[in-house]
């Protein structure tokens, strides 16, 4: 055959037979789900077929430390790494395009291991960069020949909309998880907010009524608090919240949440907890701020004695259990247990 | 002698139709080629086959040229003059400036055989699968994710090989006359 036969064959085959319809099926692909890694699996199978490349690497920064995906035989993997490897770091500090090839290069950065085999003739590296920031940067390789003049122009344009993709997707999922946390956590003790713990509370009694085991809740009040404001200032209020709070989150186990039900009221939801159970938990989380003087202010000397009294209440034993009436007898054990001295538990 | 009988739309029972619509709807084709009439006499049968290529075809992972690419090679290899100017013909129907005779050239360069590196790759697989499928190796498997080819993938480029097989043996124990519109390529 002759030999520019052979090339307008091959260019022709390349350019024109897979190309077109391979680059439209996989910018279409990557549009139709939210999930970072099914979106890397896809370009990491399709994007050999419109522009050569078979290995590659994207690291775009995360809010803490970096996301890199690393595509090579038809498979993606990714990684949150906290810093990044020298030739990453050394191209990410550079913010310039540069053509590797791996053949004439003698002194590091090194490109990584899945970019360096003995067929890889070239490695292509774009940093993207929007507003002076780079939002992701691309080392692709090629393999047995060069990358051409199209390849590069399809390397460069689906670079860039992948990258803008994945970081569209991580901007709506931080913008989404700040927008949750902010109507379903108190601003104070960082604890779940009324509305969020009852939801939990429904959300679990159901669960508890359909698969029969006891779920129980602890009522918890910080005792004399209203004479802790008065006396020390609200900081020195707010202080005690914040650090009760800390206190009893520390105990909480998977599976329980916990709330900031009133002003310097908490409520603890307890899966599968049985009645002796939620005693105990109860005694320990009494002891857990009654043991430990709470500090106050910047001197270490200025400290507080605070205690809670609880109040709680199970399941067990109630054929249909309801929310307002568990809380309801949380809340009379809470108050026995204030008019009985504070500083106690009450089984309700 | 006339190995087959084709059974034409308007003689077709009513299931034998809905095979020939979902065809025609699936492919965009006004006709019904001579390969799914001989089968029109049997609707079950026309399914099986029909269906084993839409779904080979027509979904998955692999990019339909590719897959028309490797059904073409197979059946050029296996002398299939039906399926080859079949598939020619699809091959030419996605890439217009392909001439019918750079397409010719290529089945018979032998050795001198030219295609992007992982064409080539796919390529050489499915002759190496159908040759012998017992003496694919490790190896083989390694070059084509090499060139960035998934498990699945290859094992979407074997059922392609498959399909491609199955369909020769049929259209050529029958000696099947080419539709109007297609050319000999063998």
């Amino acid at each position: 055959m002759e030999r520019d036969l052979t090339a307008s064959w091959r260019e022709r085959t390349a350019q024109q037979l897979v190309r077109y319809e391979a680059v439209f099926k996989l910018l279409d692909d990557v549009q139709q789900t939210e999930h970072v890694e099914e979106i890397a699996q896809r370009v990491a199978r399709h994007w050999k077929y419109f522009a050569n490349v078979t290995c590659w690497r994207l690291v775009l920064p995360a809010e803490e430390g970096f996301l890199v995906i690393d595509g090579a035989r038809g498979e993606a993997h990714l990684a949150s790494v906290a810093t990044l490897d020298a030739w990453d770091a050394w191209h990410l500090s550079q913010q310039k395009p540069r053509l590797v090839r791996p053949a004439e290069l003698v002194a590091p950065p090194l490109p990584p291991e899945h970019l360096a085999g003995k067929a890889i003739t070239e490695i292509q590296v774009l940093p993207f960069v929007r507003l002076g920031q780079c939002t992701g940067l691309l080392s692709a390789a090629a393999r047995h020949e060069p990358f051409n003049e199209l390849d590069i122009k399809f390397i460069r344009l689906f670079g860039n909309h992948l990258t803008d993709r994945l970081t569209g997707i991580e901007l709506r999922r931080h913008a989404m998880n700040a927008l949750v946390d902010k109507a379903t956590r108190d601003a104070l003790t960082g604890l779940l907010n009324r509305g969020a713990v009852i939801e939990q509370l429904d959300t679990q009694l159901a669960r508890t009524i359909a698969c029969g085991e006891p779920l129980s809740i602890i009522l918890a009040d910080i005792d004399f608090f209203k004479i802790i404001n008065d006396n020390h200032g609200h900081l020195a209020g707010d202080q005690v919240l914040r650090e009760v709070s800390r206190r009893l989150r520390a105990q909480a186990f998977s599976g329980d949440s916990l709330g900031r039900y009133g002003g310097e009221e908490f409520l603890f939801v307890l899966s599968a907890c049985s009645p002796e159970n939620v005693e105990r938990a109860a005694e320990r989380f009494r002891r857990i701020v009654a043991d430990t003087p709470v500090q106050i202010g910047p001197d270490p000397h200025q400290v507080l004695n605070v205690t809670i009294s609880l109040g709680t209440a199970s399941t067990s034993g109630h054929e249909h259990p309801r929310l307002e009436a568990l809380i309801k007898r949380a809340d009379d054990a809470l108050y026995q247990s204030k008019g009985s001295g504070r500083n106690r538990v009450t089984v309700g | 002698m006339q190995r087959y009988i084709l059974i034409d739309y308007n003689d077709a029972s009513a299931e034998t139709r809905e095979v020939y619509d979902d065809f025609m709807r699936t492919t965009g084709e006004s006709s019904v080629p001579i390969w799914m009439q001989s089968l029109g006499h049997s609707a079950p049968l026309a399914r099986a086959y029909w269906e084993r290529a839409k779904g080979t075809l027509f979904s998955g992972s692999l990019p339909l040229p590719l897959k028309e690419m490797i059904v073409f090679v197979v059946s050029a290899r296996h002398g299939a003059r039906y399926c080859s100017a079949c598939h020619a013909q699809n091959v030419l129907s996605l890439d217009k400036t392909l001439s019918f005779d750079e397409l010719h050239s290529f089945v018979t360069a032998g050795t001198e055989r030219v295609l992007p590196p992982y064409y080539e790759q796919v390529v050489a697989f499915a002759e190496k699968v159908i040759a012998d499928a017992n003496q694919v190796t490790d190896e083989d498997f390694e070059n084509l994710m090499d060139e960035g080819f998934s498990r699945e993938e290859i094992c979407e480029i074997i059922a392609v090989i498959d399909l491609a097989s199955m369909f020769n043996i049929y259209t050529s124990a029958l000696k099947l006359d080419l539709d109007p519109n297609y050319r000999a390529i063998l």
